[in-house]
This record gives structure tokens, sequence and C-alpha cells, in this order.
């Protein structure tokens, strides 16, 4: 038994690692997972899923996912994820101009899910026409569901279902939300290494910042703005497991010796104010002055 | 004043009940007109439900014996509820004021010291102002509009949600813009 509690979300769909078609996922096998561990709210939830002859239903989790994730935007657009992403992501976009990187300059989400980020990129960004936004994901039905999102708004940004780290056209910056808090351990420095492509130039990953009051804050915002149990539990967990800057710093420089990384925007102001998320950031050295000189007054955020 | 500021509340707090019954249901990027809508919907069964409070008034005035006591009492009840509601009111629309900031901190800021925490204490407030209307005026006539009230909130909460809660099934296709 690994000491890493799963979400839920984790554990009720699961691809083939090679050629990410779905795999069947056993519901008792899911209940029992959260049983042994005492999770009687999530051994709840999972019991209640639907299935046929003791296997979940794929399309009944495809349909929760999208569900879900429409409710999870509701968290990336109150704490402006969007625009969040914007003001990292156009100083790197520009330094790497600076430095003369091979253009078109490929962004690459991880991990998209209903690609909200990209969408909001590919709308209100302005990073630039030499700039191409791709959202990556294991599961079709959240790509389809995104590409019809973005296609309805006209968001100049496209959708695959794909690792990230394997398609076509590498990425020159990988970016996530949300995402590395689900990989833990060797799992999680394994995640940095896929960054290890020649092309890859810079990563932007954001998540919960763990602090004594993030338990409290993520219950009440998912208690008041969560109607799906599914994402109420699996969001106050999401804050719960969090990774420190320290494990994020540690587990990339060890994975990635190639790269400059550092923690942005840890503080409010000034210590010990936390902001709700932080971000680590990761560059090739060469890109260090060109970075510093993009980021102007917010390269004081920047924890080299 | 007193039955004018409880209509301006009334209707401010449906509306953003519609908001607030219409949020996390519509996956995409630009919702002005879609939450618009919600608002005024909201604001609309306010209306409503403020027309229902204001026959029931008219009820109890009309078969109060001291008709001018009648109205001195309700009126009474109408400020406590005020005294309650209107800090509230005034402490959100300040959190709206400061989110429309361009500072990404200061948005989420408003998130996490107002707007989540004042979602959460929302029915205690309209619990604790009626029940300070009750305490503070023993009229069983103000008991009887506070309870109503009360009770046409949580209809009006209700009502928004489940109109909503359907096209929930539909959220896997953008909603109509």
């Amino acid at each position: 038994m690994d000491d890493h509690p799963r979400e839920i979300s984790d554990l009720i769909v699961a691809y083939d690692p090679a050629t990410l078609a779905r795999l069947p996922v056993r519901k008792a096998e899911v209940v029992d997972y959260f049983r042994q561990r005492g999770n009687v709210r999530a051994a709840t939830i999972a019991d209640a899923l639907p299935a046929h002859d003791g296997v979940l239903d794929n399309d009944a989790m495809d349909r929760l996912l999208i569900e879900v994730h429409c409710e999870m935007q509701l968290l990336s657009e109150e704490f402006n994820h969007g625009r969040r992403m914007r003001e990292l992501l156009a100083p790197f976009l520009n330094a790497l101009r600076a430095a003369g990187a091979a253009r078109p300059l490929r962004v690459v989400d991880i991990g998209c899910g209903g690609g909200f980020v990209m969408r909001w990129l590919g709308l209100h960004g302005d990073l630039g026409d030499d700039v191409e936004l791709i959202g990556a994901d294991y599961n079709a039905a959240l790509v389809g569901r995104a590409r019809e999102l973005a296609a309805a708004e006209g968001s100049r940004c496209r959708f695959e279902v794909a690792n990230a780290f394997t398609l076509a056209q590498p990425g020159s910056v990988y970016v996530s939300t949300g995402v590395i808090h689900h990989f833990r351990g060797d799992e999680l420095r394994g995640f940095f290494a896929s960054h290890a492509g020649d092309a890859t130039q810079v990563f932007l990953h954001t998540d919960f910042q763990p602090s004594p009051l993030a338990p409290f804050g993520a219950w009440l915002f998912h208690k008041v703005r969560m109607r799906i149990p599914l994402s109420h539990h699996d969001g106050c967990l999401s804050a719960a497991r969090a990774h420190s800057a320290q494990t994020l710093t540690a587990a990339a420089t060890t994975a990635l010796p190639g790269f400059t990384c550092a923690m942005f925007g840890r503080w409010f102001i000034r210590k010990p104010l936390p902001r709700v998320f932080h971000t680590l950031v990761g560059f090739r050295p060469a890109l260090r002055e060109h970075v510093l000189k993009a980021l102007g007054s917010r390269a004081g955020r920047l924890e080299l | 004043m007193i039955p004018v500021i409880l209509y301006l509340l009334a209707v401010m707090d449906c509306a953003f009940m519609g908001y607030r019954a219409a949020a996390a249901r519509n996956a995409l990027i630009n919702k002005r007109r879609y939450y618009t809508r919600a608002m005024l919907r909201g604001a609309a069964l306010g209306n409503g439900a403020v027309l229902i409070a204001f026959v029931l008034v008219q009820v109890l005035l009309a078969t109060a014996p001291l008709r001018e006591i009648a109205y001195r009492e309700l009126i009474a009840g109408g400020e406590r509820l005020v005294w309650v509601y209107a800090p509230y009111a005034g402490i959100v629309l300040v959190g709206f004021v400061f989110r429309m900031a361009p500072s990404t901190d200061i948005r989420s800021m408003m998130n996490i010291l107002i707007f989540g925490p004042f979602t959460l204490i929302r029915w205690p407030v309209v619990l604790s102002g009626a029940g300070l209307a009750c305490v503070s005026v023993p009229s069983w006539r103000v008991w009887v509009f506070c309870a109503v009230i009360v009770g046409l909130m949580r209809a009006a909460e209700l009502t928004l949600n489940r109109w909503h809660s359907p096209r929930a099934g539909v959220v896997g296709a953008p909603a109509a813009a």
C-alpha cells in the first residue's frame, strides 16, 4: 500500500501508458483503496459510481470528470489562473525571443483537463503570433470538450489527446496548473526528468502552496463553491497534498541538472503572507539574464 | 426609508443568489452575458418575493385593531433587519469594488477574505437578523413577517438552483451565449 493518498479522480480512470487506451477500473478496488485508508467519505462517493459487472462505466466517468472540471474552472476563474499564467509566461516568452529561440514558441499545458488556461490565453493572452498554445491530456472526453469550448469562442489554441512530452512537435515551454501534486516521490522526479528534451527551454508549474491556513481555506472554498461531492473531496485533498517549495525545488534540481530551478511568487508583498498558489519555474541557464530583464520589477519574486 | 432599504437589500441578495446558482455550470471563458442574465433572473425573483412580502404586510396592517401601532412594530422589526443585513451587504459590495483592481493578488484576496467566508456565513446572518428583529420587537406580526421572508429567501435559493440544475446535464455542451 503506497503512503501517498490518491484523489478519487486519480483512481476512477486508467490509461495504457503506451497507447493511452482506457483500461478497465474495478469499482471494488477503488472503494477498498479508500476504506483501507479510513477515508469513509471517498469510499462512499466511489461506491455510488455507476458500474457494469463491477467495472466503472467509462462514459459515466467521463461525464462526471467533465462536470467536475467545469466546477473546478470556477476556482481557476476566481483565482485568476489565466491572468496569472499570462503575467509569468509573457516575460519568459520575451526572454526566449531575446535569446533567439526557434519559432514558433510552443507552450504546452500538461494535464490540461478542460483547457481553461490555454483557452483563456488563446482569447486574452495576446502572447504574439509566434506562439502556439497546446493543451494535452490523456482523457479524450476532456480534450473533446476543450476543443468544443475553444471553437465556440474562437480561442487560438489546440488540444491533443497525448502525453505532453511525446507530442509530434515538442514544446519550448511546459506549463501546468494544479497538476504536480498528483506526482509523488519517484514519480515527481520522473515527471521533471521528462522536461530534459533538447527543445524544452522553460517550465512553469503552478499549484497550491502549503501553509497552516491552506487546509481550512481549501475546505471553505470547496464548501461554498463545489456542488459535486467528488469535486469537494478531491479539491480539499489537493490542498493537503500540495508540495512544499523545498520538495519541488529539490526534485526538479535533482532531475534536471541542466536547468535553473526556483520558486516564484510565494509571498504576498513580503513574508509571512503566503499566496494561495506558488509556481515552480525552470529555465536553461543561458536564459538567465534575458529572464531577469524580461521579468523587470517582478524579478524579486523569483527565489534564485 | 426602511421599506426601501429592505427592498434594495432583498433584490440585491436575490441577484447574487442568481449569480451563485449559475456559477460553476458554464465552462466558457467569456460569461458576462450569462451571469448578467442569471443576476437579472435572481433580481426578478427577488421582486416577486418582495411583492409577496408587501401583500403580507398589507394583510397584517389591515387585520390589526390599531393600524398605527402595528405599522410602527413592523418598521421597528425592519430596522433590526437592516442593522444586520446592511453591513453584510456593504462589505460584500466593497469586495466587488476591490475586485475590479487590476492586481491578481488583490482580486484573489477578495475571494479569500470576503466572498468565500461571507458566502459561508450568509444563512447565519439571515437568521441572526430575523432573530434580532423577533427578540427586539415582541410582536407576532413581526414574527410572522420574519418567518415569511426567511422562507421566501430559502424558496428563492432553491428555485434558482433548480432552474439551473437540469441544465447541468448539458454542461457538456457550450451554454447559449
